[in-house]
């Protein structure tokens, strides 16, 4: 049996579902407003124009047991916390790069081990300073999009979309100032620029024939 | 004459054995649910019981070209902070959409004219349509909406089916939001009101 004190509880969490998003003015909270009342009908917490507090338990209940068990629908709920992850990584490679730090790409790898751009970074950096291992990186690379490639990935667009991103980053390297030999061409600003003409060359294959060894 | 042996030491108290048991039985217990929250759901989805971790279903690189096209959507309606990722999905040939809308980057709202209160319709129509033309192979779009300080307020996510039949007025905007999920317990736990539900309870 409904208890008034009960009727109140959930009409507060309904009412402060919508009004704490701040983030939201206008026309977003009329939309909102909308979403939780549509979603509350269906969920059977609102019916009728009444309230159906009760009912929250089971929601609540359903909604932790999705998340113990991973349903689909709470798994692209922590998917949310993975694009922070995305994020938290990304921002540690650009500052790997603003500072010739490998141990911080080393963690952003290690936060998101088959993120291939982060291979790429590492690769980069590496050729960079003149160092052998960005060999193996790129390797690394590579085999993880041919995995994606098996699990149904548009080979010629993941391969397109790593060369670009590829060609674009060793551009910007070439483009740092070395401050040790600052008159003529350093060695790892020639390999980079020869590996680049290499990669370029692919790239223009793609565009011109719509194909590339890579996806033979 | 019976002679009755008196047993001139006094039996030995078992000592403390009764107050180990009464004190282990609990610590065993909280540590097996603990470790049944903690360690049960990897082991069951390493199994193949349970679905796969977040983590390992998004673990590819986003699809840059796909991210960049979606949040062409919201920019080219003059909506500032927001951004889209677009991420594989491990083991299906789909992808995922998630839309930051975040406050903390200048999210003021879907209509910051106030002009148009068909935005929403048509950001989903625009996601339908770049989806179809430029086969990004959507499975769902997840909505993130962040405070001014970054965190996530609430959550909602939608089966790109639905995101189509909404677009192409197959179902008005009542029904799409009826069939939407919401992530009840996180948008619970940050307006702080744990204990209100436990009330209900």
């Amino acid at each position: 049996m409904k208890t008034t004190k009960q009727k109140f509880i959930l009409i507060l969490i309904l009412s402060l579902l919508i009004l704490s998003l701040s983030a939201c003015e206008g026309s977003d909270l009329d939309l909102l407003e909308m979403a939780f009342e549509a979603w509350a009908e269906e969920e059977g917490l609102y019916e009728d124009g009444e309230y159906k507090p009760d009912h929250i338990v089971e929601v609540a209940v359903v909604d932790f047991l999705g998340k113990i068990t991973n349903t689909e629908e709470s798994v692209r709920f922590d998917g949310i916390a993975v694009v922070r992850d995305i994020d938290a990584a990304d921002a540690l490679a650009k500052e790997a790069k603003e500072e010739s730090d490998e141990k911080k790409i080393k963690e952003a790898i290690k936060l998101r081990p088959y993120d291939w751009r982060l291979r790429e970074q590492h690769a980069a950096l590496t050729l960079f300073e003149d160092d052998i291992d960005g060999g193996y990186e790129i390797m690394d690379s590579n085999a993880i999009i041919k995995d994606q490639i098996k699990n149904g990935a548009d080979c010629l667009n993941l391969r397109t979309q790593q060369l670009e991103y590829r060609v674009e980053l060793l551009q910007e390297y070439i483009e740092i100032d070395n401050p040790d030999n600052k008159a003529g061409q350093t060695l790892s600003q020639y390999e980079m620029k020869k590996d680049q003409l290499s990669y370029q060359e692919e790239l223009q294959e793609i565009y011109a024939t719509g194909q590339t060894s890579f996806c033979k | 004459m019976s002679e009755t042996i008196q047993n001139p030491t006094q039996p030995k108290k078992k000592r403390g054995r009764g107050c180990l048991t009464c004190l282990l039985i609990p610590i065993i217990t909280i540590l097996c649910l603990v470790s049944a929250y903690f360690v049960g759901p990897r082991i069951a989805s390493w199994l193949g019981i349970f679905g796969m971790e977040a983590e390992e279903v998004y673990e590819a690189a986003p699809d840059l070209a796909s991210s960049e096209s979606l949040t062409e959507t919201f920019s080219q309606l003059g909506i500032p902070g927001v951004r889209v990722y677009v991420l594989p999905i491990k083991g299906e040939p789909t992808q995922g959409a998630f839309i930051i809308l975040d406050a903390s980057a200048g999210y003021k709202g879907m209509d910051p004219l106030n002009s148009n209160n068909n935005a929403f319709l048509m950001i989903m129509k625009d996601i339908a349509a770049r989806n179809r033309n430029e086969n990004i192979r959507l499975a769902h779009v997840t909505v993130d909406y962040r405070d001014e300080e970054g965190n996530t307020a609430t959550a909602f996510t939608a089966d790109q089916d639905l995101v189509e039949r909404f677009a192409d007025g197959l179902i008005t905007q009542q029904e799409f939001f009826a069939q939407i999920e919401i992530d009840v317990m996180h948008t619970l736990r940050y307006l702080g009101i744990d204990g209100l539900l436990e009330e209900i309870r």
